[in-house]
This record gives structure tokens, C-alpha cells and sequence, in this order.
């Protein structure tokens, strides 16, 4: 019904987009600003691959109405990078094969973010925690693990 | 960069369905909106987690989404020693789980946190919309059950407080009126010495329970004054609290006797009405396997709470 302008941080930028109450964010970033490495799969928040950090956290596109992020920071793969230069969590995951065909990777890469961010003492277990909202139908879990401990560990010896 | 997509690519899914969207400020421009609007297809709006699905599947007319994130008195843990707990409803799992006041005095509620959904639902649901739902499946309200919890529930016309335990009628149905909204969850103190805990059976991460059981546990050893009480979800149409349970471990006798009685207490809950032809059934577990479900946890939670034995 009634559009609404909205104004949202995505990767540092701002953005004012018109939004309808009937988009999700998952949408906008998507369809209407292009950040296409969000990834649309089901709809109904079972399989995480659409997770976006949103004022720091990781959430689920598809479940947040557009009209609500007014004023938010979203961060999205796209944003990981600094001049080129992939992040810790980018460079753990190409270095310990933490992908096959990619579709989930994005997912995997924010929350592995969220991780070497804010739990720099996560166990093993902690790490699955972090993971078990998001589905790897390749099934390269392992992979993914390993990737995000070896950031961790970068991370603590200071490499950036 | 554009994106060239074909329209029929474009799927009735990706959109939930036109409504009117409104951030009220205040409780009371909040209540104002509803009252105005409770006869048109109005929906509170909270975490946005359930809502969004059910949005997209087209379950119920909608046509104006009322948002509460936008009210920060609603948010917001406060506890104080002697007086209890007060839990704003919008407050989000995660925050639940920052708490320590809830960590150490209302255990049953943070390991229900814990279990609730999975990682990235927590930022983003939150215990108001958990209990408004109504849900026989919910987490939040086994726990809430045995802390013996109230709701404060507020309109135009006024405030009221209901016990947990009469606020649930039905499978997502409840004594919310159709302008009210929740504006408080209030705990009291725990039971001096008292300890609580919440087991929840599920299939996967973002499953609801197949079977929760929540209980709380005071001074276990000492009859006169000994506190022992269950609750459970998803075994009926409402989440359950299993009131015979405390005049059973008032009795004589031996703990583990009086633990079977009590079970025995709550299979007579056990009644799944949403189910595929036997009650007591439904997509998640038969009858039989939702009672073995019964026994065991309330076994293993009491084990855990009485003697310190963690079983899983």
C-alpha cells in the first residue's frame, strides 16, 4: 500500500531506497540495490542462506520487512573486502577449501565474521552453535569449521 | 549492474501481502492504533520471525502490521534482588541469554533461550511474540510456568494482570482481547534455595519442541519444605502445567516413586488435538513416543536438578 523511503547503511554506504511494506529485505538487497550475494532460497527462515550482519548481527533477510531496517547498517559479503583486499575470514575459507558449489558460502562467511568479531574464544562446539541455523547441502561442514578456526587462530597471532 | 528477470520467475512468495505499516513511539499511540484498527485486519508485529511466514503462506487477512520494536519501554530486562523480575516483551532471546540475573536465578528461562530456535533467530525473536503466538510448542512458557510468572496486559480501556497459567486457551489461542497488547512479563522471585531447568526433545536446530519440560526444584531432601514443580510444552493444546505435581511431591515416600506418580500426572495432559487421526499426535511424534518423551525428560530434569547428574 503506502511506499515508504527509507535511509539504510549498506557496507558503509548509505542508501535511500523507496520500499513497499510487502518487501523483505532480503528483496531490496537483492532486486533493488544488487548486492546479489544475498541469496534467496526459502522464504521461510529454515535455511539461513540469506543471512545478512544487521546492526552487528547476523539475521535472516527474509524474515525482516524492509520498512523496518530504516536506519540500519547492514553488512553483506560485498562489504567484507578492503581495497581489494579479502578479509581474514575470506582468506581462511580459500585457504581451508571451506566451499563447494558456493550457493551457502555468503552465509557461512558472515557468521564466520560474527565469530572471529565477537567470540574470540569460541570452542568447537560454540562454532556449531553459530552454524546450526545455516544449511551446506554439499555438506562440506568439515570444511567450513576448519576455516573458521584457522581465523581465528590468525586472528590471534595479529595477521590481518 | 541490473538484473533482467523474467515476471513468472518472480514468485507469489517473495512478497508478503500489501499492508499498512506503522512504528508507534509510545505504548499508548500503540494502544490508540489498535483500538482504532482492531476491526480491520490489524496484527501486532514483534520479532517478525513467525509473522513473516505466515505472511508469505497467506494465512489470515492482513492489512495493517502494527510494529512494538519501535517502543523502548517495551525493551529491556530489569531484576531486582527481593522483588523479582520484570522482562519487557519485546526483549529478543539474545538478550535473555546476556542476562546473569536470568542465568542464575531463572535457569529454566535461559536454557529455554538457549534452545530456542537457532543461532539467528535469537537476535530477532523475542519472548513477547514467543508467548502472544501461543504456540503449544512455545519455549518460553514451561519455564515461565514454574517461576509461577504474571502478564501484564494493557488497552485503552485499561491494565490487567493475568497469571501464565490462564492466559493460554487454544492452539495459538489466548485471553488477549483484540485491542490489547502484552506490556510486561513479570516473575517473581524464585523459592529460597531453588533451581531450575528446561529439556527440550526437537529434530533439528529451528524445530519447536517435540517435547520441553521445564522444572523447578527447592530444598528436594526436606519434605515440609520441599517445592517441586513441572511444566511441559507440546504435549496438548496449550503449554501445560502440571498442577497435581505439587501436592504429590508434598507427600510421603520415596523421591523416585513420587517422581513416577508425578509422571503419571502428566500423561493424563498428553492431548494433541492437531493431529492425523489419534489424539495425542501430530507431525513431530505419536502418542506413544511424545509419552516415553514425558517420562524421560522429566526424569533426566529432575535427576539434573536433584542430585546434580547431568544425563544429556
Amino acid at each position: 500500500m503506502k511506499d515508504v523511503e527509507i535511509t539504510l547503511t549498506v557496507n558503509g554506504e548509505k542508501k535511500k531506497v523507496r520500499v513497499s511494506p510487502k518487501e523483505s529485505l532480503l528483496h531490496v538487497l537483492r532486486d533493488k540495490l544488487h548486492y546479489i550475494s544475498v541469496k534467496a532460497n526459502c522464504y521461510r527462515g529454515e535455511c539461513g542462506i540469506c543471512t545478512v550482519l544487521m546492526n552487528g548481527f547476523p539475521v535472516k533477510s527474509c524474515q525482516v520487512l524492509a520498512v523496518e531496517t530504516d536506519d540500519a547498517d547492514i553488512v553483506t559479503v560485498e562489504g567484507l573486502s578492503k581495497n581489494g583486499e579479502p578479509s581474514l575470514i575470506q582468506k581462511a575459507f580459500i585457504e581451508k577449501f571451506g566451499f563447494q558449489c558456493g550457493f551457502c558460502t555468503p552465509a557461512f562467511i558472515l557468521a564466520g565474521h560474527y565469530i572471529v568479531e565477537n567470540m574470540p574464544d569460541a570452542t568447537d562446539e560454540e562454532i556449531k552453535e553459530v552454524l546450526n541455523g545455516i544449511v551446506c547441502r554439499c555438506t562440506g561442514y568439515k570444511q567450513i569449521i576448519d576455516a573458521i578456526k584457522l581465523a581465528l587462530q590468525w586472528k590471534k597471532e595479529g595477521k590481518s | 549492474m541490473s538484473i533482467k528477470r523474467d515476471k513468472a520467475q518472480v514468485l507469489w512468495r517473495e512478497y508478503f501481502p500489501d499492508f499498512d505499516y506503522y512504528k508507534p513511539k509510545t505504548v499508548n499511540e500503540a494502544l490508540e492504533l489498535l483500538n482504532k484498527l482492531k476491526n480491520d485486519h490489524a496484527i501486532v508485529l514483534a520479532g517478525a520471525t513467525c509473522l513473516s511466514r505466515n505472511f508469505r503462506a497467506r494465512k489470515f487477512e492482513v492489512k495493517h502490521v502494527i510494529d512494538l520494536k519501535g517502543i523502548p519501554e517495551l525493551r529491556g530486562i530489569k531484576y531486582a534482588e527481593g522483588e523479582g523480575l520484570r522482562i519487557g516483551p519485546v526483549t529478543t532471546f539474545h538478550e535473555i541469554l546476556k542476562s546473569e540475573a536470568i542465568r542464575k536465578k531463572y535457569t529454566a528461562l535461559w536454557e529455554a533461550a538457549k534452545q530456542y530456535g537457532d543461532f539467528e533467530l535469537k537476535f530477532r525473536a523475542t519472548i513477547g511474540g514467543n508467548i502472544a503466538k501461543s504456540s503449544p510448542q512455545n519455549d518460553s512458557s514451561p519455564p515461565l510456568l514454574v517461576h509461577k510468572a504474571t502478564l501484564t496486559l494493557a488497552s485503552v480501556e485499561g491494565v490487567r494482570e493475568v497469571p501464565i497459567n490462564e492466559f493460554f486457551t487454544g492452539v495459538t489461542e489466548n485471553v488477549l482481547a483484540p485491542n490489547e497488547i502484552i506490556t510486561s512479563i513479570n516473575v517473581p522471585e524464585p523459592p529460597e534455595n531453588s533451581r531450575s531447568g528446561y529439556i527440550k526433545f526437537r529434530r533439528s536446530a529451528e524445530d519447536r519442541a517435540v517435547v520441553g519440560v521445564a522444572a523447578l526444584v527447592s530444598n528436594p531432601g526436606d519434605r515440609s519444605k520441599r517445592i517441586i514443580r513441572l511444566a511441559y510444552a507440546s504435549i496438548a493444546k496449550t503449554p501445560v502445567y502440571v498442577k497435581e505435581a505439587e501436592e504429590i511431591f508434598r507427600k510421603e515416600g520415596d523421591i523416585n516413586s513420587l517422581i513416577d506418580e508425578a509422571i503419571n500426572a502428566a500423561y493424563k495432559y498428553v492431548d494433541l488435538p492437531i493431529g492425523h487421526g489419534k489424539r495425542g499426535q501430530d507431525l513431530r511424534a505419536s502418542k506413544e513416543y511424545r509419552m516415553h518423551l514425558v517420562r524421560v525428560g522429566t526424569k533426566a530434569i529432575l535427576k539434573k536438578l536433584i542430585e546434580g547428574v547431568e544425563v544429556f
